[in-house]
This record gives structure tokens, sequence and C-alpha cells, in this order.
């Protein structure tokens, strides 16, 4: 059965087309990722989907019910994690918790032994009783996620759970999320960093502008989008020219990329010892030599011409 | 409908208050100051001057006289036995002046002749203007008095024609004479649209009752409108209203936390401030267990009010300051401070459509006049309607409210 069927899905504020009859659907258990610029319509997919934003037209299913009009039922197979921590500075993580399990219904023993099992997973024991306001910006986002699956949601929709972390921590997301998608959730979530993307994600759709420009499993995206490898070859400063030229005459399709060299190539592994054997062979030995596939990345701007970090600025 | 929610709601918002200095500080400690400070202004059992009092007459018109004097709640007389202790009390700052009657008053005045009042004041140049002036006011109101009365005796005494010396008087004209010697030029004071001085007015000021009153309505008026606004705007800042709205939680449970916990709020300050201002002012005051349904659907229309308006505004921060400007309105237009007649017509009638207002006026009735049901059912039931009005908006509006469009 599909976690998530979305279907035609348009959202307008006014003048914006924020969603653009967007279709998609996530396949129970899998880690399905958005991946988009700011303001592509992420966010805006999201609560849609959650129930905090009513949308202009289209459809929603969540495990084959309505999600408009079933809305109770729906709203307990869903955990929702906004993009910002929606937690009360003035109570301890603690307390927090035991409130958003309350309008869920869960209370007592249940939500004692809930709470004990999450924190391990999310690693939280220890800062559960302090204040919120006074917790570090990862901490608050782990006593956010935890209230999010307190009532262990079957679809659990994630907006950009890592944003603002650093690399260390980030990593340690990560695998948060994989364990909770071993208990049993299926995972929607947004990210604007394509590495996210790549190695977290068993399916990603990339939106820009409020369409799905692409979708599918990161490799296929960019075996499809991404173009082919390139070797970019880092020669001494004053023999770039040099370089440059020798490149040309082996026949090779050369562009300049900063200090270093571009040659576009379906076999980087094999490219790569004879392009180093020729040039030490004419005394041009490269500094460097970097292989670079394809990323999600190349995939955005080959779709939509315009690169995804410039457009996060 | 599950309640479960709902008391989570109330709980946690209850947890939130007392972890905030500044609404503590706003529903508790402001309203205890303003008491302090106004109490000790206007009250101290009604007196504004303490006078020391040496009677050597004694007599009967001396003793009427400061009777009199001891009676206009402006001042406070304590008698000393003789002018030095008098003169100490001065000294020390425990009487702002100091009156003798010397002997012979009553006498004078009885055989016909003037009484003399000698008083010393405190060298404060306010005190002794304030002092003298009050005195005067009520030495010219006794002397008038007295006069009225002289002038009756002596009528009656009167024969009716007074003949001698070639002049030829009615008694009449014989008093007018007389009149016009005591009182050469008399000014007739007359007032357009004076307002009534009822024993509610006078309330105001000399009553440590209306203090009571004052901490139940300003709870009810402005702590209840600013909580139950910062309980519902401080969610959308927050965004934890995406939380909310996401859950299960059905409006019914959310709003009827807000209110639970809002009424939980509400009554502990009410209880808290009443309790400090018994210990204070010791006010004399029927107590009686009629105030409680106008104090409750007081809370709950100010509670459901704050609710509305926060949905009503564009944002929280827009919400906080309407809250706060009607809440501050909503206590001087309602009786709290001052009496509605002191208000401008057109003002006057917008005043007394206000629930709140008939929330004052009920418990100062209840309290300080000792009045009894009849005038409970009234207010009662205006305050329950609004509240009700209110609530049911506020749940209307709420999806419109808490949805991000
Ligand atoms: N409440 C709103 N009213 C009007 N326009 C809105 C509103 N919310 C979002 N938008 C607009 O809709 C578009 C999509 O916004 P959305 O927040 O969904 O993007 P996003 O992909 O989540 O961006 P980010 O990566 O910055 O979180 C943007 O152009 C945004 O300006
Ligand atoms: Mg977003």
């Amino acid at each position: 059965m599909n976690a998530l069927e979305v279907e035609r899905l348009t959202k307008v504020y006014g003048e914006v087309r924020a969603l653009d009859s967007v279709t998609f659907s996530v396949v129970e258990g899998e880690i399905f990722g958005l991946l988009g610029p700011n303001g592509s319509g992420k966010t805006t997919l999201m609560e849609v989907v959650a129930g905090i934003r009513s949308p202009t037209s289209g459809s929603v299913r969540v495990f084959g019910l309505d999600a408009f009009r079933r809305r109770e039922e729906v709203s307990r197979l869903i955990g929702f994690n906004p993009q910002e921590t929606m937690l009360y500075g003035d109570l301890s993580g603690w307390e927090n918790l035991r409130f958003v399990a309350a309008l869920y219904g869960l209370d007592g023993r249940e939500f004692r032994e809930r709470v004990k099992e999450l924190s391990e997973i999310l690693g939280i024991r220890h800062f559960l009783d302090r204040r919120v306001d006074r917790l570090s910006g990862g901490q608050r986002r782990r006593i956010s996620l935890m209230a999010s699956v307190l009532h262990s949601p079957r679809l659990l929709i994630l907006d950009e759970p890592t944003v603002g972390l650093d690399p260390e921590a980030r990593r340690d997301f990560w695998d948060v999320i994989w364990r909770l998608r071993d208990e049993g959730s299926t995972i929607l979530l947004s990210t604007h960093y394509m590495e996210e993307a790549d190695e977290l994600c068993d399916r990603v759709a990339i939106i820009d502008r409020g369409r799905v420009v692409a979708l599918g499993r990161p490799e296929e995206l960019k075996r499809r989008h991404g173009g082919t490898a390139r070797v970019i070859v880092y020669p001494k400063l004053r023999l770039l020219e040099e370089v440059e030229r020798v490149l040309r005459e082996m026949g090779l399709e050369v562009t300049r990329t900063g200090d270093g060299l571009a040659v576009e190539t379906g076999n980087p592994e094999e490219r790569v010892p004879r392009l180093t054997a020729y040039l030490s062979s004419r005394g041009l030995r490269p500094e460097r030599i970097e292989i670079r596939s394809p990323t999600l990345e190349d995939v955005f701007l080959n779709l939509t011409g315009r690169p995804l970090a410039e457009v996060m600025g | 409908m599950r309640l479960n929610p709902a008391l989570e709601v109330a709980r946690k918002d209850l947890l939130s208050f007392f972890r905030s200095k500044s609404t503590l500080f706003w529903t508790l400690a402001f309203p205890i100051l303003m008491m302090l400070l106004f109490s000790s202004m206007f009250g101290g059992r009604g007196a504004m001057f303490t006078v020391a009092v040496v009677d050597r007459d004694g007599g009967t018109i001396s003793r009427a006289f400061l009777d009199g004097l001891n009676s206009t709640n402006v001042t406070r007389l304590i008698s000393s036995e003789s002018v030095d202790e008098a003169r100490s009390l001065v000294k020390d700052g425990k009487a702002d002046a100091l009156l003798i009657v010397p002997r012979g008053f009553s006498g004078n005045l009885t055989s016909g002749s003037s009484a003399e009042l000698i008083i010393y004041t405190s060298e404060d140049p306010q005190v002794r203007t304030a002092v003298t002036n009050m005195l005067k006011g009520f030495i010219d109101a006794f002397s008038e008095e007295y006069r009225k009365r002289a002038l009756a005796v002596l009528e009656e005494r009167m024969p009716p024609e007074i003949q001698g010396g070639g002049m030829n008087l009615t008694r009449r004209r014989a008093i007018d004479y007389l009149q016009s010697l005591a009182e050469p030029v008399r000014l007739r004071i007359a007032s357009v649209a004076k307002p009534e001085v009822t024993s509610d007015t006078a309330a105001y000021w000399k009553e440590e009752g209306h203090w009571v009153t004052v901490m139940l309505a300003y709870t009810l008026i402005f702590s209840g409108m600013v909580g139950a606004a910062s309980l519902l705007a401080y969610e959308k800042l927050l965004g934890t209203v995406k939380r909310l709205i996401a859950s299960p939680a059905s409006r019914w449970s959310l709003l009827t936390g807000k209110l639970l916990g809002g009424l939980a709020i509400l009554t502990l300050s009410q209880v808290i401030l009443v309790l400090l201002t018994i210990l204070w002012l010791r006010p004399e005051v029927s107590w009686t267990p009629l105030i409680i349904p106008i104090v409750v659907a007081g809370d709950l229309a100010s509670l459901g009010l704050g609710l509305l308006v926060v949905e009503l505004s564009p944002n929280p921060k827009a919400a906080s300051e309407a809250v706060t400007t009607v809440g501050i309105m909503l206590q001087f237009v309602s009786g709290l401070y001052f009496p509605l007649s002191f208000l401008p017509g057109p003002l006057r009638s917008l005043a007394e459509a206000i629930p709140f207002t008939w929330a004052v006026k009920a418990l100062d009735g209840l309290m300080v006049m000792g009045e009894g049901l009849e005038s409970v059912i009234a207010p009662a039931a205006y305050l329950a309607v609004a509240a009700l009005v209110f609530t049911s908006l506020a749940w209307i509006l709420f999806p419109r409210w808490a949805r991000v469009e």
C-alpha cells in the first residue's frame, strides 16, 4: 500500500503558485525526500499533507484515507515535525512531551515507556528535565522530533530536520531517522542539502517553483539527468595554458573551471591513469586530479538551468 | 468529547503562568502595589488629616462642633488633655494640626457674642493651606447653620411689629436686616448636572470595601483578557499552534483547555489578591457567596473576549497591543477607579452597556452596600451571555485563525 498519494495538488497564495499540480506517491517503508531550493514549496506541501494548511485544489490520501475528509483518523497516522522547532520554551523537555502525548491520548505508563524507548534512540535522556529555552539547537531538534513520533505515527513528515546542524550532528540525525524507519515508519522529509537527499533517501522528488521536475532513486536521477562524470586536472598555474593545449592535442574536450581543466568522460577510472602517464611523460605532471561524478546538484542544474546552490543564495 | 487534552492544555498554561515573571507581576504584584499606593493616599479609614484637639470649653456646642468635624471623613480628631501634649503630636508628625477650643466657646455663642478657635498647623506649607482651608470650609458651614438657627429663634421671639425712634419695622424686614448684617454677600451655589452624591460615589474613595471589588474586577477585566490573549497568541508565536492543529485534539478541547487554564489562573489570583486586601485594609465587607456567579461569569467573559481579540488580530503583536489597550480602557470606564457619573454623557451610556461595568456595580452592591440576590441576577445573566457570545465567536473563528493561509 502507498503511505501517501498526492494528486494534482495546487496551492495558490494570491499571485504565488506555491504548488502547481504536484503528483507523487510514497511507498510504505521508504525514506522519501523532497529536494528543492528555498521557496520551492516544500513546507507548503508538507503542511497541506499534515492538515495545517488547506490546499487550493487536488487530493491527498494517507494509507488510503482522504486526508481532508477524515482529518481525525489521518492525524493519528501522521507525525509532523515542523521546520522550526515548535516547543514551549518555558517548559522542560519532559513537560513538552507530556503535553503533546496528551493531545494524542497517550498518558501514564504507556507514555513513560515510550519516552524511555525513544530517548534511547534519540540520545536525549540527560537533558529531558531542563527547560527547553536553555537547550542547544540540536538538543531542541531532538526533543521536537521526539514529540512528533511519540504516538508511533506510520507516516513521519520531517520538514528540513537537519538544517543548521553541523555535519557531524547531521550524520547522527540520519542514524536516528534510519532507526525510526526500521521501527516501521515511512518517512517523508524535505531538504535542500543534496548530499542528504542522496545518502539518506530511497527516492527523491526534485521540486522547483512548486513543480516536481524529476522523481526517482538518487542513482537513477544522476544517471538520467546528471550528465557524465568529469575529471578535473589541476596543473601548476604557470603551466595551465600548456597543459590545456596538450589535452586538446589528445583530442579531448576541455573546459576551464577556475584553476582546473575539466574533461568529460564516461569512464573516469580508466581515463585518469592514462592522463597522468601522458602528462608526466611530457614533464607536465599535474598537482592534483579530481574525479567528479554527477551529483543531484548537477541534476537540478541540468533540469532547471540554474544551480541549486546559487538559488539557495 | 475527551476531557484529557483540555485538562492538559490548562495544566500546561498554568505551568507557563507561574514561570513568567512579567505575567506574575501584572496579575499579582501590580494590583497590590496600586492598592497600597492609592489606599494610603485616599484611605486610612477615610481621613486625610489628623487634628489634635484640646477642648477647653467642653460645652454642648463645642462638642457638637467637634462631632461634626469628626464625621466629615476628611479629618480624624485625637483629643488631647493639654496643649503641650497636642503640640508634641504635631511635632512628631502624628497629627497635622492642633486645634484649641477656648473656654467660653459655647457660652459666647449662646450669649450672642462671637467665638474664637485657635489652630496651629505643621510648618509644611501644603499641609498648612490644606488644613486651614478644610477648617475654614467646615467653620463656614457650621456658622451658616448656626446663623440660620439663631435667626429662627430670634424670629420666633420677636414681636410682629417693632416701633421706636420714628421707625416702624415689620418682623420680616427686621430679620432680613439682621441677615444682611450677618452675611452681606451671599453666594448661592447651584450646579449644572451635579453628580449625584450617592453612597456608591462615596464608596470609591472612602470605603476600603471597594478595594475588594477593585481586586476582583481588575483581575477579571484586565488579567483575564490579557491572559487569555497571551495564552493563545503565544501558541502562534512559538508555532506550536501547528502542532495543536495537526493533532487529533478537537478545537473544542483546545479552547476549553484555554478557558479552564485561564479560569484557574484568575481564580487563584483573585483569592490571593482578596486575602492580601483583607490583611492590609481590614475592610468591612459583607461576604456573600453571591459574588461567585458574578466573578466566574465575569472571568469567562473576559477570557472569551481575549481569545476573540487575538483571533481578529492580524498577528500576535497586534493582538497583544489590542488587548492591552482595550483592557486598560475597560478598567477606566467600568467604574473601577471612579464613579460612572464622572464620565461625559455619551461615554457614560456606553460604559453602562459594558458587561464588566455591571460586574463592578454588582460587586460593590453586594459587598459594600450589603445588597442581596436581587442585584445579582441581572448582572450575572448579562455576564454569562457575554461569556457565551465571546467564546462561541472565538470557537467559530478558531480554524481560520489557526491555519496558515
Ligand atoms: N502564508 C503564505 N502566504 C503567502 N505566500 C506564502 C505563504 N507561505 C509560503 N508562501 C510562498 O510560497 C512559496 C513556497 O514557500 P514554502 O515555504 O513552501 O517553500 P520551502 O520550499 O519550504 O522553502 P524553504 O526551503 O525556505 O523552507 C514561496 O514563494 C513563499 O513565499
Ligand atoms: Mg520550508
